[in-house]
């Protein structure tokens, strides 16, 4: 058991922290104002191979593991929570496609995911029922060669800018297990219509929208998996994302204390800086604990899915714990820089804002605890 | 073109040079020799260094003919001593211009670049770094028996590595290290192996069996052609260093360092380190971990802006800024 990053890991956090100061930290303020997606910067980033860290070497990306993966997802998120969001959902869509797509399917759309030509996306959630797909209503219904799609799926991050999406459906109207697949759905099929975009608090660039679907016609070889193997699938991609989404929140966390610290150590009261007062030692003392407690159980969650252990478990534990910790922290670092910090002249209240979706999002911290808590009663 | 890029790790360092006054007859040649003016000939007849002026060149100490001036060294020694943990002497940023230089020459003519760098294990990462830049071999020259090592014995090192590697052309390194010394020892490898050395180089290009040559003599520009192998030490800014890459990074990953300690190199104890050394130190000892000097208070004005700025202005020109 090692804590040390590998050298090779140490490499590819240096290139990521570097890659950021030069290309991310500088334009991450604008495009939250803005709400503009940030184009040029994925497109900087497919050149530079950020978005096929996980595309295997075959289908021409960088084959690494996953824990290089959450190193370079947290030094994102430190510069820029929102790129690291997109870039989250982007490989959350291309790990499904290299955990359960075909060999046809993987050559015919990791390439481009890895060059960043195609930008996906990973629709679960219903505007209507949450997040329970036994509620779920958008329904692909097979016809011969193809299937049939109508309803729709809420608050799909990369919405407008993305190109190629994985999406979860039923297949009929039962609820069973055997009732679901995830297709996969090109923005230029006809019938596919993307909603008005959500105002949102935090990740501001990351456009959140709704889609509708119509009579949208999805080829057969679009289908992942066996017919009615969706719902085992989905299961195993929710813990990845939810163990990757603490990864973004730890990165959101030490962005807080890294700003609050420079400050605390500038801002002089009464003649001293204010980190000299033990007050605001006690505050950065709780915020290293509690990100640093977060950043250990996502790498155990990550390294779980590394090494194919269950991580149902510590996916759950890492999202909620990394959700209290960057929130926590985005709460002590504007409390330590007073109106400084919650002014946006310091990035701080950019981290607090996005911090708060760290708990919200793949499933809401509170569904997510009874979860867990049930779990735990089971295995005990 | 086979070229090795020399890469020195930057020692920690504080050192000084003191006066043995019972032997020291006061001649003033260490006062003529040094470049920063710092001994002085006292009234007693004996040469006088101030630790606090002195910058640890050493160049006094070869002069001396009574043998009088002797070298205090604060290493970091912790560096060699543990495995793990963050590089405390590695105090400034990889000089990357002669990994560029280097790179540039082979991606015009051919040929491989290996990195040779001499420095603890942790100094590992940077032969990396190396690597993700472009070049072909890494190999880290390490060994705690090398500490204390001088321009001299830091020269030998160099030699029996730069002859480990064979078949090489051209022996490139910076021109300072992080302290701005010379990185003396190039040139020494150079003479003892007939090479020709050529420093302050702002410019190379290959041409046949040669480089050609620009060199930055007392602010002249000389123009050369060097015939190989060679030894050059380029100075900072004669290029711009290529970025890293995911891409660059993930095509190095899993190459491996290769790490040549003193036996593999054929060295015995006798000759690197302090025995192997011609400074003679009289003390070494391992450095406090501090974050540089600490602050003198400053004075707090008050009062109100315009008396404030008046003061401000007062002061300034008391000190000679305006």
């Amino acid at each position: 058991m090692d804590f040390l990053y590998t050298e090779e890991m140490k490499m590819y956090q240096k290139i990521t922290k570097d890659f950021c100061e030069k290309h991310v930290v500088p334009t991450a303020a604008q495009y939250d104002k803005s709400r503009e997606f940030p184009y040029k910067v994925i497109e900087l980033m497919g050149k530079e191979g950020f978005m096929g860290i996980n595309v295997p070497k075959e289908y021409g990306g960088l084959g690494l593991d996953h824990l290089t993966n959450a190193v370079i997802v947290e030094e994102l998120a430190k510069a820029s929570a929102t790129i690291a969001l997109i870039h989250q959902v982007h490989r959350v869509c291309i790990n499904h496609f290299v955990k359960f797509g075909n060999e046809e399917q993987k050559r015919r759309f990791l390439p481009g995911l890895a060059s960043g030509e195609h930008l996906g996306g990973f629709c679960f959630t219903e505007t209507q029922t949450a997040s329970d797909p036994m509620d779920f209503t958008c329904l692909a219904e097979r016809k011969d060669d193809h299937y049939v799609v109508n309803g729709g799926k809420g608050w799909v991050t990369n919405s407008v800018a993305g190109t190629v999406f994985l999406i979860f459906m039923r297949i009929n109207k039962e609820n069973t297990s055997k009732s679901f697949n995830n297709f996969i759905v090109e923005k230029a099929f006809d019938g596919f219509t993307v909603s008005e975009r959500y105002r949102t608090v935090g990740f501001c660039a990351s456009t959140t929208c709704d889609f509708r679907f119509k009579d949208m016609k999805v080829p057969l070889k679009n289908r992942l998996g066996e017919e009615g193997g969706g719902l085992s699938h989905i299961g195993k991609t929710i813990h990845w994302g939810q163990a990757y989404l603490g990864v973004i929140g730890v990165g959101i966390g030490e962005a807080c204390l890294e700003q609050a610290v420079k400050y605390a150590k500038q801002r002089i009261i009464s003649g001293k800086p204010i980190i000299k007062y033990q007050l605001i030692a006690q505050k950065l003392a709780d915020m290293f604990i509690e990100i640093e407690s977060a950043r250990m159980l996502c790498h155990k969650a990550v390294w779980m899915i590394e090494n194919e252990i269950n991580p149902a478990f510590h996916s759950r534990a890492a999202k909620i714990a990394s959700g209290d910790a960057c929130m926590k922290a985005g709460i002590e670092a504007i409390e330590i820089m007073g109106s400084a910090g919650y002014s946006d002249e310091y990035p701080v209240e950019r981290y607090f804002r996005d911090a708060k979706f760290i708990a919200v999002g793949l499933g809401a911290a509170e569904i997510q605890r009874i979860n867990l808590g049930r779990a735990i009663e089971r295995a005990y | 073109m086979n070229i090795a890029v020399y890469l020195k790790f930057e020692e920690d360092y504080k050192a000084y040079a003191e006066v043995d006054v019972a032997t020291c007859v006061g001649c003033g040649v260490c006062a003529k020799v040094c470049p920063f003016n710092v001994p002085l000939v006292t009234k007693k007849e004996t040469a006088e260094i101030s630790p606090k002026r002195c910058q640890g060149c050493g160049v006094c100490v070869p002069y001396c003919k009574t043998n009088s001036i002797y070298m205090h060294y604060s290493l970091n020694t912790e560096a060699y001593s543990s495995d793990k943990g963050d590089p405390m002497g590695l105090r400034y940023p990889l000089d990357k211009n002669a990994i560029e230089a280097g790179l540039v020459l082979r991606d015009m003519v051919g040929g491989k670049v290996w990195i040779l760098a001499e420095g603890p294990p942790q100094f590992e990462e940077s032969v990396r770094e190396a690597l993700v830049m472009g070049a072909d071999e890494g190999i880290l020259v390490c060994d705690s028996k090398f500490l204390g090592s001088d321009h001299v014995a830091s020269s030998l090192i160099l030699e029996q590595a730069f002859k480990k590697i064979g078949d090489c052309d051209l022996l490139i390194a910076p021109q300072r290290n992080g302290h701005g010394e010379p990185l003396s020892s190039v040139a020494w490898v150079a003479e003892r192996l007939g090479m020709s050395y050529i420093p302050f180089v702002k410019s190379l290009k290959p041409a046949e069996e040669t480089v050609l040559v620009q060199q930055n003599w007392g602010g002249k520009l000389l123009e050369m052609s060097v015939s190989l192998p060679a030894a050059l030490t380029v100075e900072r800014g004669i290029n711009e260093p290529r970025g890293l890459s995911l891409m660059a990074a993930a095509r190095v990953m899993g190459k491996t360092v290769s790490h040549w300690s003193s036996e593999e190199l054929n060295l015995d104890s006798s000759q690197i380190g302090e025995a192997g050394s011609h400074i003679r130190l009289k003390s070494i000892q391992a450095l406090p971990r501090s974050k540089g000097k600490k602050r003198k208070g400053g004075d707090m004005l008050k009062g109100s802006p315009e008396v404030l700025a008046q003061t401000l202005v007062e002061r300034l020109k008391e000190w000679g800024a305006l």
